[in-house]
Order: C-alpha cells, then sequence, then structure tokens
C-alpha cells in the first residue's frame, strides 16, 4: 500500500483529497502547516507528498526546498497544488523542486490520472 | 532802451546759449513757467509774460514780470483773446505803445504749435519810442525758439505718455500671462494629482478583484470537489434523479469558476501580471478539447457542432490562452445560435500566422453594434436570444485582450439575423517582442 503524504491547511480540502485518496486505497498521511509537513515527510518516508502552496507558516514552496535538501529524499515525488492564475507559479513550482503540479479545484476523476503519473 | 541789448555779439551769443539751454529742457507740467523762467533770465527785460491759449479760447497767464501788473495781464490777456489767429506778415502780433502808467513798447509774438497759436509772448521795454527792428528781430527769434522746443516736448511728452501706455499694456499683459501659468501649473498640479488618485484606484481595483476572486475560489474548491466525488460514485450508489440535480450544481459551480476566472485574468492583464506558459503542441487536440466540451452545450439546441482544421498544425505559444480563447468564441457562438451550427474553421494563410475563424449561423450583430463588441460589460443582441443568456460580457473582451497578449489580432463580421464570424489571427510561434506593445 502506497503511502501519501498531504501538507494542507484547509480542513475541508484536506478531506477532499484524503477521501478521494483513501478511496482509491491509499494510506494518507495528514500535515497541516508547512514546518510539520517538513518533520512528516523527514519521519514517515512517504512515496509521494501532496503540497499545498499557501500555508501558515512556511509555505509550500519552502517546505519542498527542506524536504529536498534531505539525504534520500531527491527522488521523493513532491506534487504542488496551487491556486488558479498565480503569477509565475509554473516557473516557481518547478525550481523549487517539485515534480509536478495540480490547479485547484480539484476534480476526483483527473486528480487519480495524475497522482498515478508519479507512482 | 538799454546799450548792450543792441550789442550784436552779445546778443547772439544770449539767444544761442538760450536755445541750448532749451535744447536741453526736459517735459515737466509747468513747462510754461519753466520757459517763462529761461527767457528772463537771458534778457534783462522790463515787462514780460506768457498767455497760454487754451483749445477753448480761454487764457492763463503765466511768469509775468510786470511793474503794474493788473494792466499789463488785462492788456495781455485781451490780446491773446482777441486774437483770431492771423498772424502779422512780419511774423508779430502786434506791437504798440501804451502810455500809462508810464510809457511802455510792447511786442506781441506768436508761439505756434502745429499751426496754431499755442501762446502770446509778452515782451515789453519801458520806453515811448517804438523798439528797433534788429531788437524786434531777435524777439521773432526767440518766439520761434520756443514755438519748437514747445513743439518737440510736445512730441517728447505724447512719445513718454505713449511708452508709458505701451508699459503699462505690457506689464498688464505679463501680469494676465503670469495668471495663465499660474493657472495652468495650478490645473496641472491637480490633474496630475486626480492622475495619481485614479492610479491608487486602479490598483485597489486590481487588488480588490485578484483577493476577491481568491477567497470566492476557495468554498467552490469544496462545492466541485464533492460534487465530483458523489457523481463518481465514491460514497456511495446515486440514482439518476440525484446525478441529475447533482450534475446541475456542478455545472453550475463550474460556470461560476469560469466568470471568476475571466475577472481575474482580465485584471492579472490589466495590471500587466500576465506570465505566458510556452510549449509546443498541435492545434487538433486542442479543438477536439474544445468540442468535447462544448458539445453537451450544442446538441441540447440541436446545433452541429463542425470542424475544419488540417492535420499537422503545430504550434509554440500558450496552450491554455489559446484554448480559453477557443472556449469563449465557441461557446459565445453556441449561445447565441438558436438554429444551424456552429464552425470552427483554422488554416495557415502564409508561413508565419494561425487564423482561426468560429462561424456561426446565430442572430447576427447589428451594425451599430460592431464597436461595442469588444467592449467590457457590453451585451449585444440580448432582446433577440429568447432564453436569458448567462455570461457577464466579458468573454469577448478577454479574447481580444488575450489576443493581444499573444501577439494576433481578432475581427468580428457579422450580417444581422444570419449569423456572425468571428477571426483571429495569431503567430504560429510566439516570440518575446510580438507581443503587444501594451504588455511587453
Amino acid at each position: 500500500m502506497k503511502r501519501i503524504l498531504v501538507v494542507e491547511d484547509n480542513e475541508k480540502n484536506m478531506y477532499l483529497i484524503s477521501y478521494i485518496l483513501r478511496n482509491k486505497g491509499y494510506e494518507v498521511i495528514e500535515s497541516r502547516t508547512g514546518v510539520e509537513g517538513v518533520e512528516t515527510a523527514i519521519k514517515e518516508k512517504p512515496d509521494l507528498v501532496i503540497m499545498d502552496i499557501q500555508l501558515p507558516d512556511i509555505d509550500g514552496l519552502e517546505a519542498t526546498k527542506r524536504i529536498r535538501e534531505f539525504e534520500g529524499n531527491e527522488d521523493l515525488p513532491i506534487i504542488a497544488v496551487t491556486s488558479y492564475a498565480m503569477v509565475g507559479d509554473r516557473e516557481k513550482v518547478f525550481s523549487a523542486g517539485c515534480a509536478g503540479y495540480i490547479e485547484k479545484p480539484i476534480k476526483p476523476d483527473t486528480f487519480l490520472l495524475e497522482i498515478e503519473k508519479y507512482l | 532802451m538799454n546799450n548792450t541789448l543792441f550789442d550784436r555779439q552779445k546778443i547772439l551769443d544770449t539767444v544761442l546759449r538760450m536755445a541750448q539751454y532749451m535744447a536741453g529742457l526736459t517735459v515737466q507740467p509747468d513747462i510754461w513757467s519753466e520757459i517763462g523762467n529761461v527767457i528772463s533770465t537771458f534778457f534783462k527785460l522790463d515787462l514780460f509774460a506768457i498767455g497760454e491759449r487754451g483749445e477753448d479760447g480761454s487764457v492763463m497767464i503765466h511768469h509775468s514780470i510786470f511793474s503794474d501788473e493788473s494792466s499789463c495781464e488785462k492788456i495781455l490777456t485781451e490780446k491773446v483773446k482777441e486774437f483770431t489767429g492771423e498772424v502779422l506778415e512780419s511774423g508779430f502780433l502786434a506791437t504798440e505803445v501804451i502810455p500809462t502808467p508810464y510809457p511802455c513798447s510792447l511786442v506781441f509774438l506768436p508761439v505756434i504749435q502745429e499751426n496754431r497759436t499755442s501762446a502770446v509772448l509778452l515782451v515789453g521795454h519801458k520806453t515811448s519810442k517804438v523798439l528797433p527792428k534788429d531788437l524786434l528781430n531777435v524777439y521773432l527769434a526767440v518766439a520761434r525758439l520756443v514755438s519748437t522746443t514747445i513743439t518737440k516736448l510736445a512730441a517728447e511728452s505724447s512719445l513718454q505718455n505713449e511708452i508709458v501706455e505701451r508699459k503699462k499694456a505690457e506689464e498688464a499683459l505679463q501680469k494676465a500671462h503670469d495668471e495663465l501659468e499660474d493657472k495652468v501649473a495650478e490645473r496641472t498640479k491637480e490633474l496630475t494629482q486626480a492622475n495619481i488618485r485614479l492610479q491608487e484606484m486602479d490598483r485597489l481595483k486590481s487588488v480588490f478583484l485578484t483577493s476577491m476572486s481568491h477567497e470566492l475560489r476557495t468554498p467552490l474548491n469544496s462545492i466541485i470537489g464533492f460534487t465530483g466525488i458523489i457523481l463518481q460514485g465514491m460514497a456511495g450508489e446515486i440514482n439518476e434523479e440525484q446525478r441529475k440535480q447533482l450534475t446541475m450544481v456542478k455545472n453550475s459551480g463550474s460556470h461560476l469558476l469560469g466568470l471568476i476566472d475571466d475577472v481575474l485574468d482580465i485584471s492579472n492583464i490589466e495590471a500587466g501580471r500576465v506570465e505566458l506558459s510556452l510549449e509546443e503542441f498541435g492545434l487538433n487536440d486542442v479543438v477536439s478539447e474544445v468540442v468535447k466540451a462544448l458539445s453537451p452545450a450544442a446538441s441540447e439546441k440541436s446545433l452541429e457542432l463542425l470542424t475544419e482544421v488540417p492535420e499537422g498544425i503545430t504550434l509554440f505559444t500558450d496552450r491554455k490562452r489559446i484554448k480559453q480563447m477557443l472556449m469563449n468564441l465557441v461557446s459565445n457562438a453556441v449561445k447565441f445560435t438558436n438554429q444551424g451550427s456552429v464552425k470552427i474553421a483554422a488554416r495557415v494563410p502564409g508561413d508565419d500566422n494561425l487564423e482561426i475563424r468560429v462561424i456561426d449561423t446565430g442572430v447576427g450583430i447589428k451594425n451599430e453594434d460592431m464597436n461595442k463588441l469588444f467592449q467590457p460589460f457590453q451585451r449585444i443582441g440580448m432582446s433577440l436570444t429568447k432564453s436569458y443568456t448567462e455570461g457577464t460580457g466579458i468573454g469577448l473582451y478577454l479574447t481580444k485582450k488575450l489576443t493581444d497578449l499573444l501577439g494576433g489580432d481578432i475581427l468580428a463580421k457579422s450580417i444581422y439575423s444570419r449569423g456572425s464570424e468571428l477571426t483571429f489571427t495569431i503567430p504560429l510561434r510566439y516570440e518575446y517582442g510580438n507581443r503587444n506593445a501594451k504588455y511587453s
């Protein structure tokens, strides 16, 4: 069973994403801040990380950088969840070390297809 | 009779010095008194007076030396008043000898100014003899000198007046000019401030729209996400009616999202905060996606959705924006067409540009509405469409902005009640610099 870490501060979004993933049979680990997300990623060694960009402490880009710096996480797929039309998001998420990005709002069918590409 | 007066050399000297002195006179209000002073200083006269003749015939006596003032003044006043303008051939007004109170020989001399006798000089000696001709000629010369001097000073005075007037006029002009400049400066300052306020308001509008759009999107994430979950059957079986109603919720949510995205796009484009995401892609794929997305809406109205796109057209530009433009044009065409078809036709007329036409058999656009077509918040032809047509009126405005952004152009043709044809042309390969100057 693949383990997926979801870093997301909005409860409804967290519920939505976790529900879709659990429904598909993935094990979901939940983190609600950037710092917590980094610690969990290092401790739990998930197979994939879904990272929201706007977070209360450090943002998703900074969290991604910190996870990447940690040994053994060089190839860990981190997928950013971005809001529409954020200026320069595309370039920023890739340069921070994200493998891909998914735009909000999340559509259950395409969301799962996107995730499966990285597992 | 004073002997020295007949000394020719001395008289000549006196006249010369007096002429020099008079030449040095400047414009002054009591010029007659001054002239009187000069004459009586240079000549040792027993009687002397100047009678100024006003234009109305009144007489004013200046600088009189009389031994018996009252009688001489009276004589002079009368002389001047009586004077009819006739000057004797010899140049005198009159010469006469009066007996009382003691014998005096008087000479009346005219001062001519612009063909008019403006004053009369009275020169007299205490003698009962008629004055010698030589002396009379000297006095005549003096009278002419006074005439010349007075004429010259009058001219100078009027010149000076003119200069003063002109200076006043110039000063008034300068003042008006300065005031105007001050006003212009003031207005410019007001306009600059108004402009700054407008810019600030424009910035606030953009900030407001951006943050508003983000806030509106957050609840939509849940609405679209969860209806999607239920529709997929993840949360359990649903019946057909529930599916139908939930699909309506989801479609309305997507529609609302589309509108919010349009508003956000426009605010970003207008604020110059747009980044293009360039990639290479096939036109056919994008057209297929658009057709797939809009087929349900077209079949609902029994419209044919046709494509005429040659195989193998590849583009290097912003795929998402091209799709957005096509979505806008085609969904508009579907919206305003009640029967017939909507066609997407593409071609590459030269080497560099792609031309896409969206042709419908819809309600068309009136000639007078053509110029409103690409303006924001204009909703044309609303009265013609039977049902309420959804939209904010920014779809075409946004499409125009996007075409500009990709370095292209958009045109509309229409026959009212027969159909419309919207054509956009964009470079096949986007290059920095071919973007509309406004955004570079």
